[in-house]
This record gives C-alpha cells, structure tokens and sequence, in this order.
C-alpha cells in the first residue's frame, strides 16, 4: 500500500545575513565561501533524492506574527506563502509553494496526538524559512518542491521545551507515515548555534559547544531534549534555544542516522551549521510505544 | 553594573532600567533568580512593558510608515501615542535600553534601519562598543 516516509532530514542556519549575500551574489566571496559551499551538497542530495514535500521548521521574527497573538506552535495550510517585508523590503522571491492537501492532514493529526497547533491559512515567510529555501534552492530551481512551514515560538518565552519539539518531530513522523499516498518528505530543522543578539551579551558564541551539539543531535538527541532553555542559553547565548527546532527534525528522523554531510562556520555573530541526515527507516512503532 | 560606566547617561534613567530584575515567575526552563549576564528576556512584565513600543517597532513593516517616520520622526512618533521616556530612547538611538525595557531584538532592528543603522551596528551599541572595536572581536570582518 502506498504511504508516506521520511527520507531524510536536513538542519541550516537561517540569520537573513546568508540570504541577503546569496540573493546578491556574494556566496563565492572568501567570506562567504566557507558556509555557500556547505550548501552544494544540500542541493545536489535534494536533486538526488527527489522528495515531493519539504517540510521547514522555522520560528518567525515578528513578521508573520506579533505579540498580541502569538502561537506556541503555527503551521501553514496555504496553497503559497508570501514574501513578508521585514522592514526594508520584501526579498525579491517568488510566493513558496505549499502542500494543503498534506497540510491539513498534519493539522488534524498532529492535533489528534494533542499537539495543539495553530492553523494558518495566509503566513507570510520571513528569513526564518527564505534564507534555507534560497540556499537550498538555486534561483533557476525556485521552488519545485512544495513547502509546508511549521512555526515555533522561540521569542517570547515560555516557548517550548527542547523535549516537547523533540516530540512534535515524533508526532510529524507518525503522520506522514500513516499518510496514504506516496509521499516522500524531507523535514528541515532551522537555527543558528550559539549566538545572542540582544544585551552587552551580543555576540556571545561557544565552539566547544557548538560541536558538542553537532555531535548529539546526529548520536544521542535524547540528551539534548533532556536540556533546559536555561542550560542552552548559558552554553550557546539566549538566541541559540531556537536549536530546539533541530530537535524537531530530529525527533521525525529514525533514531539512528546516516550521516552524509556536516559543515560549520562562524564568520560574524552566529555559528552556523549544516547537516544532512539520512533516514533509516524501520523502528516506528517501538517509536510509538516510547 | 559595568555599563553604567561606560554610559554615563544611565544614572538619570528611571532605577529600573539599571536594576538587575527578577520577574517573579516559576519555569522548569528558566531560572529567573539567576539572570544570564547582559540578557534580558523578552517575556512577563518586561514583555508587557515593551508591548507599545514593540507595537510601534512593528509600523516599520510598511514602505509608507517608513517614509512617513523618516520625514518627520517627531510627528509620527507623537501620532502613535508614545510615551516621553520611550520618544527619548528612540532619540537616543538606546537600542539597550530598548532590549531591558522589553522590546525584542528583532523589532528593534526594523526601528534601527529606519535610521540607516544595521543588525551589527546595533549589535555594537549594545555591547556598548564602536562598530570598529566590535568587528575587531569577529572571526571574518567582511562577512557582513
């Protein structure tokens, strides 16, 4: 019977910094190299593999949303997705593509296993999602694979912990796996490491820990679910708790992986990573027992 | 604290702003007895201190209220209803001020590029240094 399934998963940076030097032409510069060619590897697996669905898990930056309403968890059932205007002007992208018809089945779902996500049907994107779908994509690949965002509140606390987004990821597996259709899907989990962008504290990175996390989220997640947003803020700066929508890909990913691709840079005031894990598949149902 | 010397401006601000707070709230995550150092979480009182001003931040999003603060600052500032003390951090540029009295990072840097004033050039003014003593601290100094 035909069904959905996670191929692989896939974690990128997203400071708008990388999308504005890529949307301008700067990524073979020397200060951009090193992170730009992180991002070949990225393109060429998604060529290669082929998924009919990109799932992104992203936080907004109060463009899609503000705080007089601001949702936990959000997800976009829209058929496309606007180019939000940040305050300088919208990046010159074409609308995002999305997957309704997947999309409302991961609302209903992921309710189901009371995951009590908001459900959007305009959301516009901000450079939480545009920076890794520009990186991912090169201009002349705009989009050809839809996009079903998932939106997580890593701005105003109380956000959610590091073990609740390790489950949503859980809980998103469950669904594309019970989907019945084939269904090919890659889930992005999108953040910068350590960084901090607000107080005397700004600028604040951790190396050590940067690769330490790299090394957990690929080897033992659970340890990092187990995480405070206290104990990440202290090792990776306040801004690095948005490494919890890591967590989400990776909890939707089979729990062990096959790592195909690592690259880290920090140039400015992020330390930037990217990885792509393959899944391996089996395992769902002792998944669904845990 | 140390930027109260490097900011002389500080003693004639209400005695919050340089308090060290502690919003009375129980987290398993967040432990609010122990502040990070030069961190200043954008949820409780804060939070809803900053709220207007925050609001205010968001009006950016639009060509037409860009154009409108960047013609007369006065005058749109005055129209949405600020208070003084928050018309003064706007002024001043105080874009840490901004951070400890409950605005987000994020709408500060919508408010900063309507002065012509970037992400780490604001980065800067909160760590209380010049542009050029902040970029000396980084790894690659064109990655801008």
């Amino acid at each position: 019977m035909a069904h959905g399934r996670i191929i692989g998963g896939l974690g990128s940076p997203h400071a708008p910094s990388i999308g504005v030097a890529y949307n301008t032409g700067k990524h073979e510069t020397p200060a951009w190299k090193p992170l730009f060619d992180g991002y070949k590897p990225m393109q060429a697996w998604l060529e290669r593999k082929k998924p009919d669905l990109l799932i992104v898990v992203a936080n907004d930056h109060a463009n899609t949303f503000f705080f007089d309403r601001y949702p936990t968890f959000a997800m976009s059932v829209a058929a496309e997705h606007e180019i939000a205007d940040e305050g300088w002007g919208k990046w010159p992208l074409p609308p995002v593509p999305g997957h309704s018809e997947f999309a409302w089945q991961l609302a209903h779902s992921l309710v189901d296993q009371e995951f009590d996500i908001a459900v959007c049907q305009e959301m516009p994107l901000d450079h939480g999602c545009l920076t890794p779908l520009s990186c991912f994509f090169p201009p002349e690949r705009r989009w050809w694979v839809p996009v079903v965002p998932i939106i997580v509140n890593v701005l105003q606390p109380p956000i959610p912990s590091a073990k609740r987004c390790f489950d949503l990821g859980r809980a998103i597996r469950r669904t594309v796996e019970a989907y019945p259709k084939t269904l090919d899907v890659v889930i992005a989990g999108t953040g910068g490491l350590s960084h901090q962008l607000s107080g005397e504290r700004y600028g604040f990175n951790n190396v050590e820990w940067d690769a330490r996390f790299l090394d957990l989220i690929e080897s033992d997640p659970e340890q990092l679910a187990r995480m405070t947003h206290q104990q990440l803020m202290e090792r990776g700066g306040a801004d690095s708790v948005e490494e919890i929508m890591w967590l989400v890909m990776r909890g939707a990913l089979s729990p062990k992986v096959r790592r195909v691709h690592r690259n880290y840079y920090l140039p400015m005031v992020t330390g930037f990573a990217q990885v792509i894990f393959e899944d391996l598949g089996g395992e769902a149902e002792s998944r669904e027992a845990a | 604290m140390p930027d109260e010397k490097r900011d002389p401006a500080a003693a004639a601000r209400p005695s919050w702003e340089t308090a060290v707070e502690i919003l009375p709230i129980e987290s398993r995550q967040i432990d609010f007895a122990k502040p990070l150092h030069g961190t200043y979480l954008t949820t409780g009182s804060r939070a809803q201190r900053g709220y207007r001003l925050s609001k205010f931040c968001m009006t950016f999003m639009s060509p037409a209220n860009r154009e409108a603060f960047k013609a007369d600052p006065e005058r749109f500032m005055r129209e949405f209803g600020l208070s003084d003390y928050e018309k003064t951090l706007i002024r001043e540029q105080n874009f840490n001020a901004m951070v400890r009295y409950g605005v987000n990072a994020f709408m500060i840097f919508k408010l900063a590029n309507a002065f012509g004033v970037n992400q780490n050039q604001t980065g800067a003014k909160m760590r209380l240094q010049t542009f050029e003593e902040f970029i000396a601290t980084r790894n690659v100094k064109d990655a801008l």
